[in-house]
Parts: C-alpha cells; sequence; structure tokens
C-alpha cells in the first residue's frame, strides 16, 4: 500500500499548477492560514492537555490542605506548606514507615522484572521479525492469546506453581512472571519487522557476520528507541502490577505500591467506614501524598526514557 | 508495510544463498526466543492451560489418582452452561457490549487523531504533550480511586463547572448505572491513551522525512498526509492497538472494581463478566466456574484478534 | 471515640473523686473477672512459633496494647484490608492456603459480620470450632449478651467470638428537640409523626438518612421484615410483601419524598457540608437519626465531619414497632475474631483471641462497642466519663445490644451490598421505598440461589 503514495498526487491538475508557480508563491499564501491552523491545533491540544492533566494537578495540591479543606475549599486551591508537612509526616510514620518499605518493595520487584522482560523480550521481537523459523508464527500466535486471556484465570495456576517451586511469597516470585512481557515482544516483533531494512542484514552476513553478530552489530544500535519503549513499558506494567503481588505475598511487609495502597484506601475512614476516623491516621490528603509517592517514579523514568524515543532514527541508514 | 519497499528487496530465493546459511539462521531464531520461550511456557502456556483444564472439570467431587498427581472430575461444558444461568452472567456482558461499542471508537480514533497532530504539529512540542498526556497512566488501579471519588462528585470536583450543566448534584447521580460505561470509557481512556499515543507517536516517528517530503511536495496537505500517507504505514502497530483494545474492553475489570471503591459499593462488584469472574473466584471459592468465565472472554478476544490478524497479515514477514 | 487512650485517661485523672472512685472500683471489679478468667488459662505457649494474627488498620493499636500487657506471647502481626466492603480478601487467600496446605494465619479479624458464614462452609471451611475442646474458659459465653454471638453459630457450632457489636439505637441532638419542643420519641410511629413536622416547619432538618448502604438493617431489620431469614439450613424465607415490611416502607416513602430523611450516604464527601455545624445552623442538621452504636466514633464525635456537637447527642433507646409485643432493632456490621482450624496449638492461640476479644486492655481500645459485658463496661465508662455525649450513653446501649431481631440472618451472601448495588441507585434516582422492596427480594432470591440456599415466601 506504501507505493501508491507518490503517483497520484504528482499528476494532479492543482499539485502541477502549483508546482509550477513555484515555491515562493506558495510560501507567501501560506502565513495567515498557518496562523489559523496553528492556533486551533493549540486550543486542541491544550483542552486534551487539560483533560488528563487536571485530575493529576488536584492530586499534587491535595496533601498541601488538610482533610476538611480538601472538600470544602475550592478543588485547585493551593494549601499551606505546613500542611504539606504535617501530611508527610502522618503518611511517613504510618505503621513504622510501611511506605518506604512499600516503595524499596516495588523498586526492587520492578528493576529485576524489567531487566528480565528486556533481556527476553528484544531478542525474541527480532528473531520472530527477522529470522525464520519452524513454528515462529505457533509462537506469535501462542504469544497472542497469552495476552488475550483474563489474568485472574491465572491467579491459582500461577500461585500453584510458585509453591511447586518453592517460591511462594519470596520476591522470585513476581520477578519472574514480571519476565514474562509479551506485550514488549509484540512491540519488539512489530518495530523489528517495520523498521530494520533487510538489504542491512544481508549486507552484514554477507561480510561474514553470524546470526548473533548481526544482532549485536546491526539491529541493536538501531534498537535503542525499542529498547527504551519496551523498557518503560515494562517498568510500568511491573511498577503498577496489583494481582501478582496481591495474590503471592502473605505478609503487608513485603507488599509494592500497589497493593500497600490498597491497604491505605482501606484504611481510610472515607472509604470504609469500619476503619473510623478516629483510629487511622490516614485521611484524603495522606492517602494522596502516598499516591504521589507511587506514582512520582513513574515519571522520572518517562521523563529520561523519552530521551531515547527520538525522531528520524531511521534517517541515514537506508541510504546507500 | 513500511518505507522499505520502495528500496529493493532480495526475494526469499535471493536470501537463500546456500543451505548453510538458511539452515545457521533457522537455528539461530531458536536461540533469539529461547529464554522468552521458556518464560512462555512457564508463566503463560502452563497457566493458561491449568485455567482451560479447570473450566472443564468439577470444583468438588472424587478426583482421579494417577500416579503422584490428581485429576478432578470431568464436567463437560456443566461450568459454562452453570455460570452462563448465573443471574449476573447475561447483565454483565450486556454492560460490557455497551461499553465496547464506546470504547474502541473512543480510543482509537482520538488516539489516532491524538498521534497524529502531534507528529504533524510544531515539533518541538512533541516531547512536552506525550508526558502531559501519559502522566495519568501511572494511576493504575488503586492510586485512582482517591483521584475519580474526586472528580465524579460534583460539589468537590474541578469538574464541577462541567457535571452541573449536566444537572449533576451528587456523586450518586453521576454515576447512575446509566452512565456506568460512558464514565469507564472515560477512565480507560485517561489513563490508557497516553500509552498509546507514545507507542503511535514512535511508529510514526519511523517514518522517513523523505516519505514525507515527498508527499508534501506533491501537495498533500494536512489532512491526506495524515490519513493516506502516515496512517498506511503504521497499519500494523494500529492493528495491534485494536486487538489489544478489543480485549482490553471485554475483560474490563480495574475500572468498575475502582469506582465500586470510591462509591463505597454503589457500582455492582459484577457488572463486568471479569469481575463476575473474579468473584466467583475469591467470594465463593470457586476457582473452575471464574475459570470458565474466562475462556469466554478468551474465546471473544481470540475471535476478534484472528480476524484482524488475518485480514491485517499482520504475522507476515515481508 | 474521639480520644486516644492517653487523653482519654487524662480526662479521668481531672474528674471528681467519688467518679473517679466508682469507676477505679468498676475497674477493679473488671480486672479481677479478667484476671480470674486468665487463671484459668494457661498463659505460657506450647510452641515457640509466634502466633500469626491478621487485622486491619482500626485493630492495630488493640493487639499492641494486649502484646504489652503480655510480654510472654510472641505475635506476628500482619496488617490487610480486613475484608473491608466486601473485598473477599480472607476469602481469596483462605481459598489458595487450602490449595497448597500451608499459609493459613492463625488469627484473623474480619470487619464484615456475614464472614464466619462464608468462611464457615465449602470451599473454605476455615473457623476453627471454639465451643468444644475446652478450647475456651468456663463461663466465658456467658459474658456475652444472649443473640450477640449469633452470627459465630453454624449450626451449632461456634466459629468466632464478637469484637464489637453494631446493635442501632436513636441518636439525637437534644438540643434541637429541646429547641423545637419536641418529645423523644420512642415508636416509628411518633418518629415519623416528627419527621412530617419537620419537613413543614423546620426544613433543613433532617431525622435520618435513606441513601446509605445499610438502611436495609436500620429500618427493616427493625420491623422484623422477613426478607433474609434462614428459617431453616439452607433455606430462606424472603417475603418482601409481608405486612412488616411493606409498613416500615410505607412508613419511609412520605419522610422520604418531603426531605426529612436526607438522601445521601452519610459517608459522603459532602456530608459535613450539607448536614453538619455551620453559622446557620449552630447544632447542625441531624435532629435524630436512628442508626448503629458505631456512630458514636464515625459520625457524631468531636473531630468528625459533622462537626463540634459537644453535649448536644445522646443515645436513646431503639424505636418500638407498634405490631411486635417487644423492641427489636437492628444491626450493622461489627467485627469478628476467628481462629483457624488448621493451626498447630489451638490451645495458645485460643489464649490469644480470648484476650484480643475479652480483655479489658485490649477491647478498651475498640472501635465500638464491645461484645463481651465486662468488657463493654469497662468499654461504655470511658465514653461516657468523657463528657462528650449531654447525657451517657450506657442506658440505652445497654437495651439494645439485647434488642437485635436474629431473623435478619448473617448468610454468606452480603445484604448491605446487595441493598448497595440493586436499590440505592433506584432511590437516588427518586423511587420510592416501599417501590424498591420487590428488587431487594429479588436480589436477595437470586443471590441465595447461586449460593445453594432454596428459597421460600411463607414459612
Amino acid at each position: 500500500m506504501a507505493h501508491v503514495t507518490a503517483q497520484p498526487l504528482r499528476n494532479e491538475p492543482a499539485t502541477r499548477a502549483s508546482l509550477a508557480a513555484g515555491p515562493a508563491r506558495r510560501r507567501r499564501r501560506l502565513p495567515s492560514r498557518r496562523v489559523g491552523a496553528l492556533l486551533a491545533w493549540f486550543i486542541v491540544m491544550l483542552a486534551f492537555t487539560g483533560f488528563f492533566v487536571v485530575p493529576v494537578i488536584w492530586l499534587f495540591l491535595a496533601p498541601t490542605k488538610t482533610d476538611h479543606q480538601l472538600v470544602y475549599w475550592n478543588p485547585l486551591a493551593l494549601g499551606s506548606f505546613h500542611s504539606f508537612l504535617r501530611t508527610w509526616d502522618e503518611i511517613y510514620a504510618f505503621q513504622a514507615h510501611e511506605l518506604l518499605v512499600w516503595l524499596w518493595n516495588s523498586a526492587r520487584y520492578s528493576v529485576g522484572g524489567v531487566l528480565l522482560a528486556l533481556a527476553c523480550a528484544v531478542p525474541a521481537g527480532y528473531g520472530l521479525a527477522l529470522t525464520q523459523f519452524i513454528g515462529r508464527k505457533v509462537l506469535l500466535s501462542i504469544t497472542l492469546i497469552v495476552m488475550i486471556m483474563p489474568a485472574s484465570a491465572l491467579v491459582l495456576p500461577l500461585f500453584l506453581e510458585m509453591n511447586l517451586l518453592h517460591l511462594s511469597n519470596s520476591a522470585w516470585s513476581v520477578v519472574l512472571p514480571f519476565g514474562l512481557f509479551p506485550f514488549g515482544v509484540y512491540l519488539s516483533y512489530i518495530f523489528f519487522s517495520s523498521t530494520i531494512p533487510k538489504e542491512l542484514l544481508a549486507a552484514a552476513r554477507v561480510d561474514g557476520c553470524n546470526e548473533w553478530g548481526v544482532f549485536r552489530h546491526v539491529a541493536l544500535p538501531l534498537a535503542r528507541p525499542i529498547v527504551a519503549l519496551v523498557g518503560f513499558f515494562a517498568f510500568v506494567s511491573d511498577w503498577t502490577n496489583f494481582f501478582l503481588p496481591f495474590v503471592m505475598f502473605y505478609t503487608d511487609r513485603q507488599y509494592p505500591l500497589p497493593v500497600g495502597l490498597d491497604y491505605l484506601i482501606s484504611s481510610t475512614a472515607a472509604f470504609n467506614p469500619v476503619a473510623s476516623a478516629a483510629a487511622s491516621p490516614v485521611l484524603r490528603p495522606e492517602l494522596a501524598m502516598a499516591t504521589l509517592v507511587a506514582i512520582a517514579p513513574v515519571f522520572i523514568i518517562f521523563f529520561f526514557a523519552q530521551r531515547a524515543l527520538v525522531t528520524g532514527m531511521l534517517a541515514g541508514s537506508t541510504k546507500e | 508495510m513500511s518505507d522499505t519497499t520502495f528500496l529493493p528487496v532480495p526475494t526469499r530465493a535471493q536470501a537463500r544463498t546456500g543451505r548453510g546459511q538458511a539452515g545457521g539462521r533457522h537455528r539461530a531464531g531458536y536461540a533469539f526466543v529461547a529464554v522468552y520461550l521458556v518464560l512462555l511456557i512457564l508463566f503463560g502456556v502452563l497457566p493458561t492451560a491449568y485455567a482451560v483444564y479447570l473450566a472443564f472439570t468439577k470444583a468438588a467431587g472424587r478426583r482421579v489418582s494417577v500416579g503422584p498427581v490428581s485429576f478432578a472430575q470431568w464436567a463437560g461444558l456443566s461450568n459454562f452452561f452453570t455460570t452462563g444461568r448465573d443471574f449476573r452472567f447475561l447483565p454483565a456482558f450486556e454492560h460490557i457490549a455497551v461499553y465496547l461499542a464506546i470504547w474502541l471508537v473512543v480510543l482509537v480514533v482520538l488516539v489516532l487523531a491524538l498521534a497524529l497532530l502531534l507528529h504533524g504539529g510544531v515539533r518541538r512540542t512533541v516531547p512536552f504533550f506525550r508526558f502531559l498526556f501519559y502522566l495519568p497512566g501511572a494511576l493504575a488501579g488503586s492510586a485512582s480511586v482517591l483521584v475519580w471519588a474526586f472528580m465524579l462528585d460534583p460539589d468537590i470536583s474541578p469538574w464541577h463547572f462541567a457535571l452541573s450543566r449536566l444537572h449533576y448534584s451528587s456523586m450518586p447521580q453521576t454515576i447512575a448505572p446509566g452512565h456506568l460505561p460512558v464514565i469507564f470509557a472515560v477512565i480507560a481512556f485517561w489513563t490508557g491513551a497516553g500509552g498509546w499515543i507514545v507507542v503511535m507517536n514512535g511508529a510514526l516517528n519511523n517514518i522517513s522525512d523523505e516519505v514525507i517530503d515527498s508527499a508534501k511536495i506533491d501537495g498533500a496537505n494536512a489532512w491526506q498526509l495524515a490519513v493516506r500517507i502516515k496512517l498506511p504505514l503504521i497499519k500494523r502497530w494500529v492493528v495491534f492497538m485494536l486487538i489489544l483494545a478489543f480485549a482490553a474492553g471485554t475483560q474490563l475489570f480495574v475500572e468498575p472494581q475502582l469506582l465500586g471503591a470510591a462509591s463505597l459499593g454503589m457500582v455492582s462488584p459484577t457488572w463486568s463478566p471479569n469481575q463476575l469472574a473474579y468473584y466467583l473466584a475469591t467470594q465463593n471459592g470457586n476457582f473452575n466456574y471464574a475459570a470458565a468465565i474466562s475462556v469466554d472472554l478468551l474465546i471473544v478476544g481470540l475471535m476478534a484478534a484472528t480476524l484482524l490478524v488475518f485480514r491485517s497479515k499482520l504475522f507476515q514477514l515481508d | 471515640m474521639k480520644d486516644n487512650s492517653t487523653s482519654r485517661r487524662r480526662a479521668l485523672l481531672g474528674r471528681p473523686r467519688r467518679l473517679f472512685n466508682t469507676l477505679a472500683a468498676t475497674g477493679l471489679a473488671v480486672s479481677m473477672a479478667t484476671v480470674g478468667a486468665n487463671i484459668a488459662i494457661a498463659p505460657a505457649q506450647a510452641s515457640s512459633a509466634p502466633i500469626v494474627v491478621w487485622v486491619d488498620a482500626a485493630r492495630v493499636p488493640q493487639v499492641k496494647a494486649w502484646e504489652k500487657a503480655n510480654p510472654s506471647v510472641k505475635i506476628d502481626l500482619v496488617t490487610f484490608d480486613g475484608g473491608d466492603n466486601g473485598s473477599g480478601s480472607i476469602e481469596s487467600k483462605v481459598s489458595l492456603f487450602n490449595r497448597v496446605g500451608h499459609g493459613w494465619p492463625d488469627i484473623v479479624f474480619s470487619g464484615e459480620a456475614n464472614d464466619v458464614q462464608k468462611l464457615g462452609t465449602p470451599p473454605f471451611n476455615f473457623p476453627a470450632v471454639l465451643n468444644q475442646g475446652g478450647l475456651l474458659p468456663k463461663g466465658l459465653l456467658k459474658g456475652y449478651a444472649a443473640g450477640t454471638l449469633a452470627d459465630c453459630y453454624i449450626g451449632g457450632k461456634l466459629e468466632c467470638l464478637r469484637n464489637d457489636v453494631a446493635f442501632d439505637v436513636l441518636w439525637v441532638n437534644v438540643a434541637l428537640m429541646k429547641q423545637f419542643g419536641y418529645t423523644v420519641p420512642t415508636t416509628w410511629q411518633q418518629w415519623q409523626a416528627i419527621g412530617e413536622d419537620v419537613a413543614k416547619n423546620h426544613p433543613g432538618y433532617i431525622v435520618g438518612s435513606i441513601g446509605d448502604d445499610f438502611d436495609d438493617e436500620i429500618y427493616l431489620q427493625a420491623a422484623q421484615c422477613p426478607i433474609n431469614d434462614e428459617i431453616k439450613p439452607y433455606t430462606i424465607l424472603d417475603n418482601p410483601a409481608d405486612a412488616n415490611c411493606t409498613g416500615m416502607a410505607s412508613l419511609l416513602d412520605p419522610l422520604q419524598a418531603d426531605g426529612a430523611l436526607s438522601p445521601s450516604y452519610v459517608f459522603a464527601s459532602t456530608y459535613g457540608k450539607q448536614y453538619g455545624v455551620s453559622s446557620s445552623f449552630p447544632n447542625g442538621h441531624v435532629l435524630m437519626m436512628p442508626g448503629p452504636a458505631w456512630y458514636s466514633g464515625a459520625i457524631f464525635c468531636g473531630t468528625c465531619e459533622l462537626g463540634e456537637l459537644k453535649g448536644t447527642v445522646a443515645a436513646y433507646p431503639p424505636l418500638h414497632w407498634a405490631a411486635s409485643p417487644r423492641t427489636y432493632t437492628g444491626d450493622v456490621g461489627g467485627g469478628l475474631w476467628i481462629m483457624s482450624s488448621h493451626t498447630k496449638d489451638p490451645q495458645a492461640v485460643a489464649n490469644v483471641l480470648v484476650g484480643l476479644a475479652t480483655s479489658t486492655v485490649s477491647q478498651n481500645l475498640s472501635q465500638g462497642y464491645p461484645g463481651y459485658i465486662p468488657a463493654a463496661k469497662s468499654w461504655i465508662a470511658l465514653q461516657d466519663a468523657s463528657g462528650f455525649w449531654a447525657t451517657p450513653l450506657a442506658p440505652a446501649f445497654a437495651t439494645a445490644v439485647s434488642e437485635v431481631w436474629s431473623g435478619w440472618t448473617e448468610t454468606p451472601w452480603d445484604t448491605i451490598g446487595i441493598w448497595t448495588d440493586s436499590v440505592l441507585p433506584n432511590l437516588t434516582a427518586g423511587d420510592s421505598v416501599s417501590s424498591q422492596l420487590p428488587v431487594l427480594g429479588a436480589a436477595i432470591s437470586n443471590y441465595a440461589q447461586s449460593d445453594g440456599f432454596t428459597v421460600v415466601t411463607k414459612p
């Protein structure tokens, strides 16, 4: 389909006329239209940005207010630094700094999971896309099936398996399954199959590289964007995973942040009448702060991963 | 499929110069997927097979022992019939059907529109907007309970002006049963769009500038550039997104669950089929019924996936 | 309870000598009784493995206090969500542990009153039977008021101990009643009459709420509506057309229609804004409110959402339903202490269970009225000593604790959850309570049948 692009437009009378008129004339006609289009573009972008970002702004402002102010004041009002500190003190002290324990657990499980997922998914995607072997399509189909299988059905079998392997209630019980990242395999597969030119690989093979050499010297350097993409998505998937740690861990001190947050919600009077306000120090600002702690690393990692998602990495590679 | 079709591509016959080379590539293929294969079997295939086994066997009853392993009694399709007749089953699927219709359209249209707008707009702002669109993606599941408890309550929400325009004066009114499919689609879009926009933006970035420049020289306007040139070039990614969006839609779980927590139970814990499966597994301890419903959902998802894969030739190599 | 234990002790010490002496005497009597009870139990553990106790955040102070008073017992404290709002976390974990044969906790606290009915049946079969094998000290069960342990029994076997009881009383704002010249009602009909008067002459004030998850257990249970009555094992009497049900519903309809009952749920974010203390309503908007005993710590406490109501709120005995010879009331929740049937040392674990459920040191920190009477006496004394309530809570609470109608059985399905997602959205949309009785009845019937029960409309 791609190769039908250039021809039809070339022969249009309108385009021919404008081509004949020359670039100068086109440039003079553009400014007012461009400004209008640019403005419309900005308005649309800002509207969507507002939609996505306003709740997050609310969340950032919430710990600066007291529970009373959260309800009585303007939702986007800024509270005080004093309240912010008090909120932090409460949530930090909650059950012997459990929030930090959860944070550390999340970090351990996610880093392990991402490293394992990258080691698996990137080569696998390459293999599926650019090598030919029996069972390639079967593997792709099985990957798809596993991706589509509802996770709640896999809870019991995974739990039983981990028990058989004597790994239940340990960090490996989540890190190993985290290494299975079919979504990453597919991203990698689609990337390698649509962006690496075959002749580049052929050239390398002709030069005497074995398959591993081709992968290491040709494909991998070009694969920085997909490594960043898969690594980032693997990180977010592991960081926000609730089910697996909930099922695998027996005690709250091993929980990562999503399960810890769920427990915090059940300890907040506003969401659980049984946890009366008098007993639990966790009110909504404290919950908001815990949520911020839970999501901040994702923002930080994304900020750095963005650098690797650069434009036009293919530029120059096809020039022979 | 990609811009490389402009350039001469060696045919399969040409590539297979000598059996040694082809054989080597053949074996190497296995090496690349080896570790993945192990994990896939251990944590993907075996659990899925076990879940299917659960779906076709009885929860209680006599067990058949073969050496150290004992097998449960064969149930045939009885688990499927029992769950199918459950009073919550049909309503759950009705809910999902409505949700899916809204969700698929909203996600695909808006994600592609935003990705194309980003790619075709002011390039320097791309990282900025992409980051901002992605922000909600970090708030998955329990992290967004608090946020939506406030966003959907007209009295305390920053969206007060919109909600009161719709004549909602309390949270129960906002989350009235008829509104739920739309609300869940909004929440799911809010959380998930950013990630897909990142993927599509990455896909669009892989289109070499030459293709775009030559199209512009040919006089393509922004719309034609987007629809006739860019979209076809990222077709594989779009199909992938469609497959996953369809599966995610039919398997909706997080959004109704989190709204149930945010509203102290005003959303049924079995609103969606996946929730019903989870409920039967956890509250009733009946993993077999849960597996039956999960297999139902798997079949639905696979039908859509198969259709899309075949129509788009997603699995074929160039 | 608004104060934590230290400030309560400070408040106690500031009181007049006579009150202090009375309390000290009571405390002494109570602790002697507890010590007496403890002597019957061997305090030492047989095994050295720590006892694994699962509790929710609100119960952590109780366990810690008991631990401090019993340092020889090793406890491994794990916190979880307590099964909140029907999350089923205990059930799901027990299912998984059952499959692999290990991992169960020794003691679990559940905030869901029907959890034992679920956990005690297949496929869970989790709780240990307490009233056999001499696990409990002699006479312990007599320390519970009649009916308070009903939710713990499955066919004659006792499978839990109550932490707190959540009977409904009539909460009254005495200051407002005096201001408007009403007398505190003793029957539901009188209460309705006041409500109609309030709607006409004092708009903005409310006499109750109809927007809550548990309103069925406040109103319908008090009227003895037979809509969830397990008359035989595995048989439910479900008759929404019964005169008790329709009678109570039609009593509520006009109050709902004219706004005397608030349509919001008491835990709505803006409940305080709407019904709490404000400049034009210095005593708040709540004239009366039938509700559970734990409103004392959740709604009416000084730092709670309704604002500072010190000295104005009191608890009165439950309202009487005219059609019945004696007064019945509903109950909303109350926590349960459950012991695992898989423990290696049942006696040692049972000792801890009894300690947590009945000792004053643990129960003084309870968030609700303790189920064990001696502990309850100590708890209520602390409440009343705080001086927060217009009149002491003890009389109303002591009356109400034995008036809970047992015909509203705790069953494997959760009637609160059913009311919340089947009926409440319709009430919000404006439907009357009477119109929702068949809806509730049908939903209960569905859940019951799907759990293997038979549903009948006549006993």
